[in-house]
């Protein structure tokens, strides 16, 4: 955030309304009202809790409970600027891929997207995962 | 050096059981214990390169520093687990020891020897010891933590730590029985399997 946006204030001739102030003010803006020409305010407000929401141990009483019977090998990937599901949620599930003796292995990378870099391309990324494909 | 240190950490390591390595490297060391003991291992390393290395290789790896966080992996039941010249690297070396012989029952550390009278005589003529185990130079190297092969039995005996078994190494990577007799002086490299007395 800090190295992409910083407290830096949006120029005069490129703000998207007369309203803002900062760049990343201007970011937010513009990035809503494109959403809001492609999506339902509502559905996405629904779509924010859920992910919000989203417990990848469920009810089934702990991340090791819910990894119990996976015979797949893991790569489990996270990204520094990653802050919806920050890397040490990536490092739980590596743990408890390790307390049920499944293969799997846990990489943390630099991504300057925050939780979309695992749409942008990366060699490192792509690397690792073909690599993991391959191996 | 390390198809010794190989062969001398695989007798170590029983058969089907379940491996951590701080510092694993390239995986090479699991890879050979997954091969030739059909163990259940994990790397644990920082360097990104010798990550994808593990993973090409289809060794599983954790990034990681390790001189933070050890503590996380207790859980997961370790039979042994592995620093293989890694330890003198570390921040707090001691603290890492009682922590591998918490997260497992056996513990093999491998270190190279400060006492070797190569370094001594470096230290003698007033410089930093450049020898093939010790190869960067002061300002170069990561090893902030060098030590004999007496003092780490001393910590060992501090932190009592049992020296299950011990293997030390000539220059040519080789066990001699001059090198038994005097390990502190002849010895370039220790390799110790350790429990918690």
């Amino acid at each position: 955030m800090d190295s992409r946006f910083g407290r830096k204030f949006q120029d005069d001739d490129s703000k998207v309304d007369q309203d803002v102030d900062f760049e990343v003010e201007n970011y937010l803006q513009y990035k809503g009202e494109k959403f809001s020409e492609v999506f339902d305010a509502n559905t996405y407000i629904l779509m924010t809790k859920a992910m919000d929401g989203y417990d990848a141990a469920g009810k089934l009483n702990g991340l090791e409970n819910a990894l119990e019977g996976v015979t797949a090998e893991l790569l489990i990937i996270g990204f520094y600027s990653d802050w919806l599901y920050p890397p040490q949620r990536g490092k739980e599930i590596q743990i408890a891929a390790m307390n049920n003796n499944i293969k799997s292995s846990y990489v943390v990378l630099e991504g300057e997207h925050g939780h979309d870099s695992f749409l942008f391309h990366n060699d490192q990324y792509s690397e690792i995962i073909s690599k993991f494909i391959q191996s | 050096m390390a198809k010794k240190l190989t062969k001398i950490i695989t007798a170590w390591v029983p058969k089907d059981s379940k491996v951590i390595d701080f510092g694993c490297g390239d995986g090479s060391l699991l890879k050979e214990l997954m091969k030739t003991k059909k163990i259940l291992g994990y790397g644990v390393e920082i360097n990104n390169k010798k990550i994808e290395e593990c993973i090409a290789k289809g060794v599983p790896v954790i990034k990681q520093d390790i001189d933070k966080g050890l503590h996380e992996f207790e859980s997961s039941n370790f039979d042994v687990s592995i620093m293989a010249r890694s330890i003198q690297c570390l921040k707090d070396p001691s603290l890492a020891l009682n922590r591998m012989l918490k997260l497992s029952k056996r513990c093999v550390v491998t270190l190279p020897n400060l006492g070797y009278w190569k370094c001594r005589i470096n230290l003698a003529s007033g410089k930093m010891p450049v020898t093939p185990e010790l190869p960067s130079s002061w300002y170069e190297t990561e090893n902030i933590h060098l030590c004999t092969i007496e003092d780490f039995e001393s910590l060992c005996k501090k932190e009592r730590i049992k020296i299950k078994d011990k293997v030390f190494l000539n220059s040519r990577g080789k066990q001699s029985t001059l090198v038994s007799m005097s390990p502190n002086l002849l010895a370039t490299e220790g390799v110790y399997l350790l429990e918690k007395e």
